[in-house]
């Protein structure tokens, strides 16, 4: 990433399939019918339908801005790129240390949106255009 | 020689064969097309296929791949002396890992992120798809019974890991119903539970349990076999419960244990100057199993693993961004493995003893390197830990319970994956009864690798554990044989040159064979008949991969050479849509969406094919 980009970081809600970990793939991945799309379904998982949900935040996201804005859904375990990207980001536009430090903790919430380290909502996520809107007031800061 | 010279050295040649092999690969044999219109663009829904960055998904996969397997390997293969096994580590990494897991990737990415099992299917041939399917049986069975030793092992050598092991448990379940109900961010929560583990592993180390009295009495031979039935049982309960409550607060836990114990590895020899004591090349005992073909099926994970293809072929390949991307998350995820595995060998071969004298007692013969091989890991990484303060007996506690807090994960997700094998072989076999039968098909998932712990033999020296890691690291060679015969018909389609791919296959199926075949010679010898068979079928299942491989490279060739190729990457439908559209907003899942800049022109009605003006970002670059 250019140091001039601007970036906002979309926090997936848990997912419904295997965290994979340790060699271990998602059965969904290994058993895919041919022809087939992942076996995951909302029913598969308490909070399967938020995937879709969320899925229809990042189109109105991505969508609704322009290209020099870069969207990335990252998953909330990710922390290995999650927490870097944060503070890389935060550093970037002069975050306040209170700002970051924000970020830091609460920016692994599952539905948690950051936009250049700042963290401008969390929990349930808002209505697609309404989080579109907090967006573009968070990148015109 | 100091240990940190030979990792500096490693880590340099690691830094190579990305550098010049990896991009070898991407532009000479998979031609990677930085226009290609990946399956995460194509079919995106904002669920499974997603844009994502390079360095995003870097994270996901590594941790996807990375667990307590590159760790056992190596820690039994130094037993041929430190230089063979790193020299595997190192070869195999570069030369037969990136390969396949890099290939794995791109194949996968080529026919709409379908699975290794499917693209063997579409590639090979029908049959390949019912050969992969009982190759990852096999696979899952020896992973779980192997593991389940491993931790039996562990908690009968360290009884100061118990507590902390078991309370890992609530904890990860008062962090899942935390995160899931309150939708609280999870770092600080993880942060928290790893904490608390560590609080436990200082209760543990003033409270041992000890199970010999309880297994005497109940007739067991010895007190691992216990262990064995208490760890299946609670993987049997762990695969029925939802992910979110268990499994996946645990991996987060998990990859917070993966790094600090990286950390600890490569500061405190840093710190401590640690020379390595073990030989270079080690004179092993006559009788002992032979260098060829034994290491290359001893060592799996670290220098090429066939499970990764699933991993790859899986979620990683539903949110490549772009084809060129595959170079850096497959290769390089492969780098961070055989790095893992690095780490192993250091362990073994320089923390875990003072002086030779040390060190050849620890590997006097196969039975005590592969009945010990977890041990001396962990006393290795305790030594580390020791260079950085802590106390060596509390820190021998701590590299326990991150050896066996790596396995326990394995084994939820295994038998859990095990259970969908089944289910699905029932649904091929028209058993409909078993394959709607969760409770029956996960206790057969269960029954048959507990079976396979409890097997007698060799006594507390690990007989039986050696024997079954063997026979892990030949199956899970034979799903990478599986793996690069697809990746490497691909490339010949793709009228390349497949010697990069070859290579490694034409190493790794004869190693894999021969070991079988010398094994069974064993089995048979001993009067093995529960082991004899299973090697018989692997090896059958090894000569089934040659000839479907040998088939389908042969008629590619012939193909090739008198201009009939078919066409490359697959032109069939691609998956489903994806949800209807949201009610909020009107927008589908899978509602129209830029197309990223640069980006071939993409088939009419698909997400591509929106106004190209609106386009995405190229993705970002900040790799240094």
């Amino acid at each position: 990433m250019t140091g001039a980009r601007q970036r906002v970081l979309l926090v997936r809600p848990w997912r419904g399939g295997h965290p994979g970990g340790c060699c271990a793939g998602d059965p969904a991945d290994l058993l895919t019918p041919p022809g087939g799309r992942a076996t995951r379904r909302p029913a598969d998982h308490p909070a399967g339908s938020e995937q879709f949900d969320f899925a229809a935040l990042y189109s109105a996201v991505r969508a609704g801005l322009p290209a020099t804005v870069a969207v990335e859904v990252v998953d909330p375990r990710n922390t290995v790129f999650l927490l870097p990207a944060i503070v890389r980001d935060a550093r970037r536009r002069g975050r306040s240390w209170r700002t970051l430090a924000r970020s830091l903790v609460t920016g692994t919430a599952p539905g948690a949106i950051l936009v250049d380290g700042e963290l401008i909502s969390r929990g349930e996520p808002p209505p697609p255009t309404q989080a579109l809107t907090q967006i573009r007031r968070a990148l015109s800061r | 020689m100091p240990a940190i010279v030979v990792i500096a050295a490693v880590m340099a040649l690691f830094a190579m064969g990305y550098r010049y092999y990896s991009r070898y690969l991407a532009q000479r044999v998979y031609g990677l097309d930085p226009g290609y219109v990946t399956p995460a663009h194509r079919y995106r829904d904002g669920v499974d296929f997603v844009p994502t960055n390079k360095h995003v998904l870097f994270g996901h996969h590594f941790t996807s791949i990375a667990g307590a397997a590159p760790i056992v390997g190596p820690a039994i293969a130094v037993f041929w002396g430190w230089g063979p096994a790193l020299a595997w580590i190192v070869l195999g990494t570069i030369f037969a890992a990136g390969v396949h897991d890099f290939g794995s990737l791109v194949v996968s990415v080529r026919h709409r992120a379908r699975n290794i099992g499917t693209l063997a299917a579409d590639v090979i041939s029908r049959r390949a798809r019912t050969l992969f399917l009982l190759i990852i049986f096999f696979l899952l069975t020896l992973v779980n019974a192997v593991f389940a030793v491993v931790i039996g092992n562990l908690l009968v050598s360290y009884p100061g890991a118990v507590i902390p092991i078991f309370a890992q448990i609530p904890i990860a379940i008062a962090i899942g119903q935390y995160i899931y109900r309150t939708r609280s961010p999870a770092l600080v929560p993880s942060i928290i539970g790893v904490i608390l583990l560590y609080v436990m592993i200082w209760v543990g180390h003033h409270v041992p349990v000890e199970l010999t009295g309880l297994a005497d009495s109940l007739g067991l031979a010895q007190p691992r076999d216990l262990w064995v039935i208490i760890i299946f049982t609670y993987t049997f309960i762990a695969s029925r419960l939802p992910v979110w409550l268990l499994l996946q607060p645990r991996d987060y836990i998990n990859s917070h244990q993966l790094f600090i114990a990286l950390a600890v590895i490569f500061v405190g020899v840093l710190v401590g100057m640690d020379r390595i004591v073990a030989p270079l090349v080690n004179e092993v005992p006559d009788g002992s199993p032979s260098i060829f073909p034994f290491l290359f099926i001893t060592v799996a994970c670290g220098a090429i693993s066939g499970f990764h293809s699933l991993v790859s072929s899986g979620t990683t390949a539903k949110q490549l961004d772009r084809e060129t991307d595959a170079r850096h998350v497959g290769y390089l995820g492969a780098v961070g493995e055989g790095s893992l595995a690095l780490g192993a060998v250091v362990a073994v071969s320089a923390g875990v003893a003072a002086t030779r004298a040390e060190w050849d007692a620890l590997y006097v013969d196969h039975a005590t390197a592969s009945g010990g091989a977890v041990g001396n890991f962990v006393n290795g990484i305790a030594a580390f830990a020791s260079n950085l303060g802590i106390e060596f007996q509390l820190a021998t506690v701590f590299a326990a319970v991150v050896v066996v807090s790596f396995a326990a994960t394995t084994m939820d997700t295994g038998i859990r994956l095990q259970r969908y094998i089944v289910q699905e072989i029932a649904e091929l076999l028209r058993w409909r009864r078993l394959a709607r039968n969760l409770t029956l098909a996960g206790a057969i998932a269960v029954v048959v690798p507990l079976a396979l712990a409890l097997l007698p033999g060799g006594g507390d020296a690990g007989y039986t554990f050696g024997v079954l890691w063997r026979l892990f690291g030949t199956t899970n060679q034979l799903t990478a044989g599986l793996a690069l015969s697809v990746i490497a018909v691909w490339v010949l389609r793709r009228r390349r040159n497949p010697i990069a791919v070859l290579l490694p296959l034409a190493f790794l199926v004869p190693m894999t064979t021969w070991a079988l075949i010398l094994q069974l010679r064993e089995f048979v010898e001993a009067g093995e008949w529960v082991l004899a068979p299973l090697d018989a079928i692997i090896l059958v299942l090894a000569l089934w991969l040659v000839v479907e491989a040998a088939i389908v490279l042969t008629r590619t060739y012939r193909q090739r050479r008198d201009g009939t190729l078919p066409e490359p990457d697959s032109a069939e439908p691609g998956p489903e849509p994806g949800p209807e559209p949201s009610p909020a907003t009107g927008a589908g899942a899978t509602g129209a969406l830029p197309r990223p800049r640069g980006h071939a022109e993409a088939e009419p009605g698909t997400p591509d094919a929106a106004d190209p003006e609106r386009a995405d970002p190229p993705p970002p670059d900040t790799h240094t």
